[in-house]
Order: C-alpha cells, then sequence, then structure tokens
C-alpha cells in the first residue's frame, strides 16, 4: 500500500499531477490517498521531491476490492 | 444552486487573480475560489520573473518586488563562471504579497473571493458542458452555479481531470523541485545565480535568486526519472556547499510542468489557465508570465463569450487559439530545447557555457532574445545541433 510520510510532505502536488488514475488528491488539510484507485505504480514514488511517499514493502500489493 | 455566477475560477494564484481581475473589469459576476485559508500560502515558486514578463499585466510596486536583477552568473559543470551583465533582466518578487494585492484588485473591481473553499467536483448539465461547481465552502457543502469555469489550480489540477481533459504527466514531463527560503547569507543583491551539472541537478539546474537583506531563494530541480536521489538531498548537498552558514526560513517542494502541446486548454465550457495548462517555459521553468498572460486571455474571451448570450461553446476555443497565437512557437521551442538540454552531457554544458562567454564578452546586454540566444548555442556545437536536428525535424 502507498505510504505517506506527513512531516516529510511539502503538498506541491506533483504526485497528484504523475499519477495516472487519479488516486491523490490534495487539500488544503494535506494530501489524500484513495487506495481503491491506487494501482502501485510508483510514478509518485519518483516523483516525490522529499521521499514522503514509498510502497510499504511488507504488505506491498494493491488491497482487493 | 446556492449561487449563481457568469464565471467561477479555481485558484487564486496569479493565473486566478488575474482572471479574476478581468472578469470583474469588464463588470462580469465572478467568483474567485481558493481552498486554502490564505492566499499565497503555501507557494512553491521561485518568485523570479523577467521584466518583459511582469510589466505588461501591472505596475511594479515596491511593496512587493525583493529585487532587481542586473547580472546573471553562471556556472558550469567543471565550475567554469561566467557573469552576464544585463539591467533589465526581471525581479524577484515576493509573491506572498504578489498574489493578495492581485486577488485584493479583483475583489476590488467587484469579483467575490472566498477564501477556504475547496473545489471538490463539477457539476453538469443535462444537455452539454457544466453548470457549476460543488464546493467545500468553509466546511458547508454548497453548489455554486456558472456559465464558464477556470480552471487556475495548478499542476495538479483536478478541474482538468473532472473536465475529462487529458492531463496525464509523464515523469520525464515534470520536474521535481526543492527550495529553500534562508537567511544570513552574503548574495549580491542584483544578481541570479544558475548551477548546472549531474552533479548538482540531473536534468535541470539549482538557482540563487537574492530577495535582499541575506535572504535568497535557493533551490533546484531534478528529472525524477534521471536519479534514485530526492530533490530534496541534492539541495541539501548544494546549500552546504555553496553557502559557509544559513538559517533555512521555510522549505517548498513543487512540481514543474513541461509544456506539451498535445494538450488542450478548452473543453466545452471549461477553460485552463496556467500550471494547470502547463503554459510553463519548458526549460528555465519560468511561469508566472504565461499565468498572467492565459488569465488575462481567458478573462477577455469569457467576458466577451457571456456579453455575447454564451450560447454556443465554439466561442471559448478563442482562448486556446489566442494564447497559442501569440505564445505557441515560444513554449514549443522551449520544449524543443528542454528535450535538447536533457540529452546535454557534462562537457556539452560546459561547451555552452563556454561559447556565451565568447558571446557576450563583457558587453553590457541590454536586452536578450531567448530564442536567438538558444538557437545560437545549438549552432555553436555541432553535437547539439544534431541533438536539436533530430528531435525537430
Amino acid at each position: 500500500m502507498l505510504q505517506l510520510d506527513v512531516q516529510l510532505c511539502g503538498e506541491c502536488g506533483g504526485c497528484v499531477a504523475v499519477c495516472p488514475c487519479g488516486a491523490l488528491e490534495l487539500f488544503a488539510s494535506g494530501l489524500r490517498i484513495d487506495h481503491t484507485e491506487c494501482t502501485l505504480c510508483e510514478n509518485c514514488v519518483i516523483f516525490c521531491p522529499t521521499g514522503a511517499l514509498e510502497i510499504d514493502s511488507v504488505r506491498g500489493k494493491a488491497p482487493s476490492h | 444552486m446556492d449561487q449563481k455566477f457568469d464565471c467561477i475560477i479555481v485558484g487564486a494564484g496569479p493565473a486566478g487573480s488575474m482572471a479574476a481581475k478581468t472578469l470583474a473589469e469588464s463588470g462580469i459576476r465572478v467568483l474567485l475560489l481558493e481552498k486554502h485559508p490564505r492566499i499565497g500560502v503555501p507557494l512553491a515558486c521561485a518568485e523570479a520573473i523577467s521584466c518583459s514578463g511582469l510589466d505588461r499585466f501591472v505596475d511594479p510596486d515596491p511593496e512587493w518586488i525583493c529585487t532587481r536583477i542586473h547580472r546573471v552568473l553562471l556556472v558550469s559543470p567543471s565550475n567554469t563562471k561566467l557573469v552576464i551583465r544585463h539591467p533589465q533582466a526581471g525581479f524577484v518578487l515576493n509573491r506572498k504579497i504578489f498574489d493578495r494585492r492581485l486577488a485584493e484588485k479583483a475583489r476590488s473591481l467587484g469579483a467575490e473571493v472566498r477564501l477556504n473553499a475547496a473545489v471538490v467536483g463539477l457539476l453538469r448539465t443535462s444537455q452539454d458542458g457544466f453548470c457549476g461547481v460543488q464546493v467545500l465552502d468553509n466546511g458547508r457543502e454548497r453548489e455554486y452555479g456558472a456559465k464558464v469555469i477556470i480552471g487556475a489550480d495548478g499542476v495538479e489540477s483536478w478541474v482538468a481531470r473532472w473536465a475529462g481533459i487529458d492531463c496525464s504527466v509523464t515523469l520525464g514531463q515534470i520536474e521535481s523541485c526543492a527550495q529553500s527560503l534562508i537567511a544570513g547569507v552574503d548574495v549580491e543583491e542584483d544578481r541570479m545565480e544558475f548551477y548546472l551539472g549531474k552533479e548538482v541537478a540531473p536534468g535541470g539546474y539549482a538557482w540563487v535568486f537574492p530577495k535582499g537583506k541575506g535572504i535568497a531563494n535557493v533551490g533546484l530541480a531534478v528529472t525524477p526519472d534521471r536519479t534514485p536521489k530526492k530533490a530534496r538531498e541534492f539541495l541539501d548537498e548544494f546549500l552546504q556547499k555553496r553557502f559557509a552558514g544559513f538559517r533555512v526560513i521555510e522549505s517548498t517542494m513543487g512540481g514543474v510542468p513541461a509544456f506539451d502541446r498535445k494538450k488542450k486548454l478548452v473543453k466545452k465550457n471549461v477553460l485552463l489557465v496556467g500550471d494547470a495548462g502547463r503554459l510553463v517555459d519548458s526549460l528555465s521553468g519560468a511561469g508566472i508570465s504565461n499565468a498572467l498572460l492565459s488569465g488575462k486571455i481567458a478573462g477577455e474571451i469569457t467576458s466577451r463569450f457571456i456579453r455575447e448570450g454564451g450560447s454556443s461553446f465554439s466561442g471559448l476555443k478563442g482562448y486556446e487559439e489566442r494564447l497559442l497565437k501569440e505564445k505557441g512557437s515560444e513554449l514549443r521551442f522551449y520544449s524543443y530545447s528542454r528535450a535538447v538540454f536533457l540529452k546535454l552531457t557534462d562537457q556539452d554544458m560546459d561547451a555552452a557555457v563556454g561559447f556565451l562567454g565568447d558571446y557576450f564578452g563583457d558587453r553590457v546586454v541590454t536586452g536578450i532574445e531567448p530564442i536567438a540566444l538558444i538557437k545560437a548555442i545549438l549552432k555553436s556545437n555541432r553535437r547539439m545541433l544534431r541533438l536539436l536536428k533530430r528531435l525537430v525535424w
């Protein structure tokens, strides 16, 4: 599952732009991840300037829905 | 519908506020929505703009002009330094103030401005197009109607997605940026600094933009698929290397999109301006001037559309046509230039900086025609010329 470290997040919105499936949305209150939409493609992980996003390697697969 | 307007603008950055100001000026009922409780915060911007990019839209005001830039320092990967003297190079702004003043101007002309109002979706009409927005207005769910919706919601534009405009950005089309506002440094107040090289910022560059009183925006951009290392780590290293001592006031991150000619700016009655439309100079990453220009043109076209009764959406296509007529060739040229830039080795960049040293010599530059200059650089080196030819033709 995609994990966000809120301490590191600069709320810049770049991850939202590179997300091909619309799983991320930036609110004034912070970044929101829709895990049902996330395909774990890692675009946001690669883009993030701070390393605030990463794929949890232990549970590293998408939840089934 | 809780309230109806002629036009709703999503996002109160320079593009949105300029559109709101232009519409309000011509007597159109306009609502400007900003999701954050304050305008200009958080800011993801290096705050530099060329003189010509600013002058034509607003008169420079000492209240938000931090510094005037007369010199540009370029540092090549092998540490060759070149200073270009250019008295009219540009400004470093205080965008927290600039953005607020622009929004206040729009409000004073009659625009309604709401802060802490996040748009969460667009409302569709039963026939064609969109008739308004769903908003979380200070925590309350509201629906506001409009004949035209302008998306000025930045690089992450959800207005584009909701309108069905393809807005996917590949990792090669966006720069991953980190910047710190630092204090207590000895930087020359009329000089911008640019640093090149894969050690400093692969697929990008580092900048030092003085804001006066020993304060500076120091940041860098990297192309994210070039390196596993994060922009933030490159910045930490650059700061340590460039400055003996400094204090970080705040740090910001950002995504700077590259212009994509294939991307649409209008769909039905939704228009995209500024970063939302990826109207960025792809080589330098500069976007404020294009944001102001696109906001102004979008405002003018929307105003005419509404005054003429607003029946056929085709009138709104005029926005994209006029903007691209004025800026299209420049935006496309910078896009090609970026493609060439991304193929340059450190040795190529050293050669380009060397060429510039010969090109400018000691003369004071009165005006730089960037396209002519880039063409000259590319022509100066056979390898670069070959790269350009392969990309363009």
